[in-house]
């Protein structure tokens, strides 16, 4: 609680945000509803920012405290590039599969979503052995 | 599994000057989770927060990380 209360320049921030996303997507989707559930969504990803003592609090910039050490990096970084390899290699495989004859699908699409995947995959498995 | 190549007593100075983990990392401006892991053996910080840690602890690096011995 104290650390809520530490931190309320934050937390009112990102409920701000959190907030404005919800009415974009409600009013965009005409669904109350997907607006309510994004808007908690966020708002819950901001506070474990702020409480799952994975990153660092700076409390000197109440407006942007969270910092990354270089723990959370490293595992960014090694991430990162796991994806990167894998969007590479299944964009190349989807090329490959379109220039043997198979039926066209939306590779780009395909191969971001599987670098995406593989990104958050990979960061909760770094987390766990680093 | 990679062995650990150097071992650590973070955990062994930090409760002797009774500190918790929290209280450590934000001494040295690193993560809790950074801490439990270091404790664990699972993170070799790098040499500036390995400098740091040993300052918050009052002692030497050298102390602190030890290569571990070759079986």
């Amino acid at each position: 609680m104290a650390l809520l209360k530490k931190h309320w320049v934050y937390i009112l921030s990102r409920a701000t945000i959190a907030g404005l996303f919800g009415f974009i997507f409600a009013r965009g989707f005409q669904n109350v509803g997907m607006g309510v559930t994004i808007g908690l969504v966020l708002f819950i990803g901001f506070l474990y920012y702020l409480l799952s003592n994975r990153f660092v609090v700076d409390s000197s910039h109440p407006l942007f405290p969270i910092r990354l050490d270089e723990r959370e990096q490293q595992i960014r970084n090694r991430a990162l590039r796991i994806a990167a390899a894998v969007f590479g290699v299944v964009l190349a495989g989807l090329a490959i599969m379109r220039t043997a004859g198979l039926p066209s699908i939306p590779q780009t699409e395909i191969a971001l979503g599987a670098a995406a995947l593989t990104y958050l995959v990979a960061r909760i498995a770094f987390e766990r052995v680093m | 599994m990679k062995k650990n190549l150097v071992t650590n007593r973070v955990r062994e100075k930090r409760e002797a000057l009774g500190l918790t983990q929290q209280e450590l990392a934000d001494r040295v401006g690193i993560s809790r989770q950074s801490i439990i892991s270091i404790e664990k053996g699972r993170y070799v910080p790098s040499v500036h927060s390995s400098l740091l840690l040993a300052r918050a602890l009052g002692e030497s690096v050298e102390i602190l990380f030890q290569l571990a011995d070759k079986e």
